[in-house]
């Protein structure tokens, strides 16, 4: 790995490539679950793979793994592509969502692309939010900064969004598909 | 954070999703390509501006060199108005006659004055001159120091002055004075270059008058353009793409920068060319609307059986949420152009002049990046510098007629500022000859900058 980050500090096209190759569809997993379409991953992936290029020479081993790094620019990537589209932060709307309780293991019956298809359903406010706290790890406080919204609307999102996925893990177990 | 959530994190942290990897690295190394790249325009713009800046230095210092114009020469006292030696006047001390000869010199020619004229005055007891009689041209009587012609830069006329006329009282007798010859020759006329032939250019400063050729003369400008886009397919099949890039793609602005050269002749005629940069900006904006159909656990019936005991019945109810979204964006067309043009400028006070110029650009498309609705339908990003089969834009020359008119104000000699409205028409397209729509652009737009003669 220590040839990789040093041919691209160098700007070593092939080692670049072969950077591009190796932690690609991991990232592209993190682009999938901010974005809408497959399109706009891409779109994600391949911004915050230049960003990475360009930005090589500022990462230092020794604060951290190169994949959490590189994540974390993606995670970036993918809020600055959410706010050029999104000038406004949307409102929650008060509506009754039930609780549904979700069996213990139910997560552990979807695979990976179950998840991410449930997490791109959710509405764009939603599943941003959802995925920077229960995903990344962020705390509302952060979450607030970054997107620039008050705490309590990260809350409710992250309410809003938790509520909606067990309606639809619940919809998904009672239709037998889990 | 719950335990489904601690576990889709280490799901998805772990999962590796199908990804186009060669498509997606092509498009990343032209954009890291693009970064090598960015500094060479750098480089050329600084360039430019040091070249600019000499320019400008030179110009100061070539204006603290030049010598002050040469002053007038005094002009000589004219003999026009020296006062009429009178025998008895008080200013003639001596009072002494000059000698008039009655006898008409051959060769000589006899010119009768009109009365008034200070020669016609009567001179009684002139020796040799009957009483009355006008002064006689004919003989070779006074001749008076023939003035020198007047300098370029001085005035013929001289305002008879007191000293004079005392000086012209006190002249010694004609007869010890040379002879006149100013009335058997024309007077010299005023030079020509003293005074300009009328509707002559009045900003034309006697340094530029002085060389009556070419002038060369450099300037810098910045302008915006409102591009008017067209786009029409090549054959009907293709009509249903060219409007939904129509109704998807909107103009925004064009920002061009340049500098030129010229050659200038003293009549107003002028050759110029120069190097420009223009950049047109547009927007491209797809908007869907996704519909999701959300199943929940709803009431939809309230049974009450008797006060405090009511029954909730629950079903599952479909909601229907509309998701909409909005895709942005911003593509940008690149040229580089080297106009080449003829102008006549003509001027309308010292200050002011008004030009029109015309002619054509060699016109370099470069980095041509735009995001459009592709054949299939669905957006797609196309980058000029990687051309394949179908692909719309790649890097070519043309050729851009055009036509400024503008007006020019000078602040000082040599420094002027313009400002001008110019139309230019893309002769070509900037779309590939493979692709089936074509894209061409008009340019409308206005220019502003500065001048400078060399």
């Amino acid at each position: 790995m220590e040839h990789l980050i040093i041919g691209c500090k160098q700007k070593n096209p092939a080692r670049q490539r072969e950077l591009f190759g190796l932690f690609a569809p991991v990232l592209m997993t993190a682009a999938r679950r901010y974005a809408s379409t497959h399109g706009e991953a891409e779109d994600i992936l391949q911004e915050a793979f230049v960003r990475i290029f360009r930005s090589m020479d500022q990462f230092d081993p020794a604060k951290g793994a190169l994949e959490a790094w590189m994540r974390r620019i993606v995670v970036n990537t993918a809020i600055q592509h959410w706010r050029r589209r999104h000038k406004v932060f949307p409102a929650i709307a008060d509506d009754y969502l039930p609780e549904h309780p979700v069996a213990p293991d139910m997560d552990a019956q979807m695979d990976a692309e179950e998840l991410l298809q449930l997490i791109r359903e959710l509405p764009p406010g939603c599943r941003l939010v959802f995925n920077l706290y229960a995903i990344e790890g962020y705390s509302h406080a952060e979450i607030a900064q970054q997107l620039g919204i008050a705490e309590s609307a990260s809350r409710s999102q992250l309410a809003r969004a938790r509520k909606q996925l067990q309606t639809a893990v619940f919809s998904l177990q009672k239709n037998g598909i889990l | 954070m719950t335990e489904f959530e601690k576990n889709a994190r280490q799901q998805l942290h772990r999962y590796a999703s199908p990804v186009d990897s060669g498509r997606l690295w092509a498009q990343i190394e032209q954009d890291l390509q693009r970064d090598k790249r960015r500094p060479k325009l750098f480089w050329i713009s600084l360039l430019g501006m040091g070249l600019f800046v000499a320019a400008v230095a030179a110009w100061y210092l070539n204006m603290g060199n030049v010598a002050p114009a040469p002053q007038p020469a005094p002009a000589p006292p004219s003999r026009f108005h020296h006062s009429p030696v009178a025998t008895n006047s008080p200013g003639n001390p001596g009072n002494q006659a000059p000698p008039v000869s009655t006898r008409a010199v051959p060769g000589e020619r006899a010119i009768s004055v009109a009365s008034g004229h200070p020669f016609s005055e009567k001179q009684p007891g002139r020796a040799g001159s009957p009483a009355g009689r006008l002064f006689d041209y004919t003989a070779p009587l006074h001749t008076l120091p023939v003035a020198a012609p007047p300098t370029p830069q001085a005035s013929v006329l001289i305002p008879a002055t007191d000293e004079r006329r005392q000086e012209a009282s006190t002249m010694k007798h004609p007869a010890t004075l040379p002879a006149l010859p100013i009335l058997n020759k024309p007077l010299p006329l005023p030079s020509k270059e003293i005074f300009p032939a009328a509707g002559a250019g009045k900003t034309d400063c006697p340094r530029w008058r002085k060389n009556r050729g070419v002038r060369l003369y450099a300037g810098l400008y910045g302008g915006a353009q409102y591009p008017l886009k067209t786009l029409t397919a090549k054959t009907a099949e293709f009509d249903g793409l060219a409007q939904r890039r129509t109704d998807t793609e909107t103009v925004l602005e064009g920002v061009s920068v340049g500098g030129y050269l010229g050659l200038k002749h003293w009549s107003g005629i002028s050759l110029e060319s120069g190097l420009e940069y223009n950049r047109l900006a547009e927007r491209f904006d797809l908007k869907s609307i996704r519909t999701d159909t959300i199943g929940r656990i709803g009431i939809t019936g309230v049974i009450v059986n008797a006060p405090g005991d009511t029954t909730f019945i629950q079903d599952s109810v479909f909601v229907v949420e509309e998701t909409r979204s909005v895709k942005q964006t911003f593509n940008s067309y690149r040229f580089l152009q080297l106009p080449i043009a003829l102008g006549y400028e003509w001027s309308k006070s010292d200050r002011w002049s008004f030009y029109v110029k015309a002619g054509a650009a060699l016109n370099l498309r470069f980095r041509q990046k735009a995001e459009m609705i592709n054949a299939n339908g669905v957006p797609e990003k196309f980058v000029s510098e990687s051309p394949r089969p179908g692909y719309p834009f790649r890097s070519g020359i043309g050729l851009s007629p055009f036509v400024n008119l503008g007006t020019r104000y000078r602040l000082a000699n040599g420094l002027g500022v313009f400002a001008e409205v110019r139309y230019m028409r893309h002769s070509r397209d900037i779309t590939t000859t493979n692709y089936p729509v074509r894209q061409r652009y008009d340019l409308p737009g206005v220019n502003l900058g500065i001048q400078i003669h060399l």
